[in-house]
């Protein structure tokens, strides 16, 4: 199993990876102090185990930054260091997948590096492809959820092709839910949890939903939203039945 | 049930499936999230299936403590083993169950995978700053699914017995109190033989009928008009005494404890009581565990109220209103308390409602006797106490005030005083 870890490390991040990876790749850097938020960003996952790394790394470029819009009245670096912490916010959140430690973190964590993903993407793939932008699309987007802006949310107005992502998301799932069965490991052998019959059960159900979404994309999230309550429920009535 | 790391995957899952319905619809990133939450919680249910089918025989506890019987701080060795008796490995976690008693050494809990047969020992040390009888166990067994996502909970084995009584160094003091209270200077002892009841008044001359029991032998042997002498009893009723104890925190100090002299001179003078024919009926009040013990026999009750006192663990506090139900039928009633949780016009009003009652009452305020190498803030304490006893004494002036080394004597008094005007006497 040690050695099929990274494979399956690699698969489980493959959806996110991929999305982000896209949205790096047009994205325009006209500034250097991009890549200098990417860092920072990312250095405050290391800032623990490196001393002094974090206030190096992230606080100097802050406060640089800061300085020479005070000053210099220039806000490029500034509004540059911020697109790079936006455009790392995925990558340290896939690390976090991949460090995860408790089934609830990597669960978490999954959902909210895809997610943060899929926004960028919309977000760049919209047009808001350089630092400028993309720092304007933030605080429209954050002033739209305060409610004193106009109609702007995170919700990503563009999305890849599902097509492009339905076979690595089919891939990172099952590769989750090995990694979430992985997880942790008793000392000792202990024979193995209904985990393979649990992921089969779930892929039937899925089944039906994966065909509702093709040929019905709108009734899809209802009907997801049925099913896992009606099979939550049954857990809740099942477990409460007395133990004989 | 759910663990906790159960339960928050499956939070976690189902939020990011709710969001991913309504927020984010994108239609791979909803599916996995509909296959992470249904895969969770069929595990969940096929894990529940799996680990209903272990039963509580299956994972047999033994325990030992010793001492079985201990001093108040003096350390308990405890041992649990839990062995599995299935056929297969087992992740248990076991923890045992000792309320009241405070954990000094080792732990309590221990988790391990265990192969059939194998055995988990945990062994700990406690101790009791407070008297009565405490339960260790039964063990709780917690067996869980692999991950750590399910779990099964069930409490195998018996539990021991402990019992905390008074420090060894203070059981001959319980002992002379027992020879005072029952030898030449307690109650109303009359008559050894017959008890207090029957008191020898004098001879007169035998009618027929009379029992020939009676018959005064050397009387009669004695006497030159060959007539037959019968003696003549008075026999007085019995009573019923009521003894209520408090046993709350408040009485809770000391070493030995307030308490523990208490109801070591309560069973002192139940012994006598009953030897002489009365019936005695003890509730505690502001125990953990309130009880009433009604005795009406030396050889038969006595046993069972030296056994139920020395279970009396001390516990929260109690209200006057409440002790009066315990009184209605008893002729002579003690109360014995600090009377702590009462103010002085609370103790008054009940005071006043029990002589309306016609209750004869004594209302007993036990106090420790000084000690000459007590701390300086002992001496604080018993100044402030000696206040608030005043300040009580001054709304309820029957309100008697004893040192546990003189309660026995006091109580006796009190008893012999008072017990006899409440006897009826018939001539026998």
């Amino acid at each position: 199993m040690n050695a099929a870890r990274p494979v399956v490390v690699a698969v489980m991040i493959l959806p996110a990876a991929l999305i982000h990876g896209l949205s790096l790749i047009i994205f325009q850097y006209t500034s250097p102090f991009v890549f200098l938020g990417i860092f920072s960003l990312i250095m405050i996952l290391l800032s623990d185990r490196i001393k002094w790394g974090g206030i190096l790394t992230v606080y100097l470029p802050a406060a640089y930054s800061i300085y020479i819009l005070v000053v210099g009245g220039n806000p490029v670096p500034f509004i540059s260091l911020a697109s790079g912490y936006i455009l790392a916010m995925p990558l340290v959140l896939i690390i976090s997948m991949i460090t995860a430690r408790t089934p609830a973190a990597l669960i978490g964590s999954y959902f909210t590096a895809y997610t943060s993903s899929l926004i960028l993407y919309g977000a760049v793939y919209d047009g808001y492809n350089s630092p400028e932008k993309l720092f304007i699309y933030l605080v429209r987007g954050l002033a739209a959820y305060i409610g004193s802006a106009e109609s702007i949310s995170l919700i990503p107005p563009e999305n890849p092709s599902t097509a492009l992502l339905a076979t690595p998301t089919a891939a990172s799932t099952i590769a989750l839910i090995i990694r979430l069965m992985t997880i942790t490991k008793p000392d000792r052998q202990v024979p193995e949890g209904p985990w393979i019959a649990a992921l089969i059960q779930a892929l039937v159900l899925g089944i039906p939903l994966g065909i509702t979404a093709l040929i019905n994309p709108s009734f899809t999230a209802i009907a997801v939203l049925i099913t896992a309550s009606l099979s939550l429920a049954f857990l809740a009535l099942y477990s409460r039945r007395r133990v004989e | 049930m759910l663990t906790d790391r159960g339960l928050w995957s499956l939070i976690s899952s189902y939020i990011s499936l709710v969001l991913a319905a309504t927020l984010f619809i994108y239609p791979p990133l909803l599916l996995a999230t509909f296959t992470i939450a249904v895969f969770l919680t069929s595990y969940m249910l096929l894990s529940h299936r799996r680990l209903k089918m272990i039963r509580e025989s299956s994972t047999p506890a033994e325990r030992d403590a010793y001492p079985p019987v201990a001093a108040v701080g003096q350390p308990i060795d405890v041992r649990l083993q839990v062995k599995n008796e299935t056929d297969y490995s087992l992740l248990l976690s076991v923890s045992d169950i000792h309320e009241g008693l405070e954990l000094i050494d080792g732990r309590d809990y221990a988790e391990a995978v265990l192969a059939s047969g194998e055995t988990i020992t945990i062994s700990y040390k406690l101790r009791s700053g407070l008297r009565g009888e405490y339960h260790i166990g039964p063990a709780l067994v917690r067996v869980l699914d692999t991950h750590r996502l399910w779990v099964r909970r069930y409490h195998v084995g018996p539990s021991s017995k402990v019992l905390i009584s008074l420090p060894a160094e203070s059981w001959v003091r319980v002992g002379d109190t027992g020879l005072r209270s029952y030898g030449g200077f307690g109650g109303s002892g009359v008559n050894p033989l017959t008890g207090a009841d029957e008191i020898f008044r004098g001879v007169r001359k035998y009618e027929d009928g009379d029992p020939v029991r009676r018959i005064a032998w050397k009387r009669t042997a004695r006497d030159v008009d060959n007539e037959i002498y019968l003696k003549q009893y008075d026999h007085y009723s019995s009573i019923n005494i009521a003894v209520l104890i408090d046993c709350s925190y408040s009485m809770a100090f000391g070493s030995p404890m307030l308490l523990d002299k208490c109801l070591t001179a309560i069973t002192s003078l139940t012994r006598t009581f009953l030897a002489k024919g009365d019936r005695v009926t003890i509730t505690t009040f502001g125990a953990e565990k309130n009880l009433t013990v009604r005795s009406s026999s030396y050889a038969a009750d006595y046993p069972l109220v030296i056994k139920l006192l020395s279970q009396v663990r001390p516990g929260g506090p109690y209200t006057l209103s409440q002790l009066a139900e315990n009184m209605s039928t008893a002729h002579l009633v003690f109360i014995l308390s600090r009377f702590a949780y009462s103010t002085a016009r609370d103790l008054a009003a009940f005071n006043e409602d029990l002589k309306r009652k016609g209750i004869t009452a004594f209302l007993i305020c036990p106090i420790l006797d000084p000690r000459d190498d007590e701390p300086p803030i002992f001496k604080i304490l018993r100044r402030l106490e000696e206040a608030r006893l005043e300040e009580l004494r001054s709304w309820v002036q029957s309100l008697r005030v004893f040192s546990t080394n003189s309660l026995i004597p006091n109580m006796l008094n009190l008893y012999r005083t008072y017990g006899w005007r409440l006897r009826t006497i018939e001539r026998r």
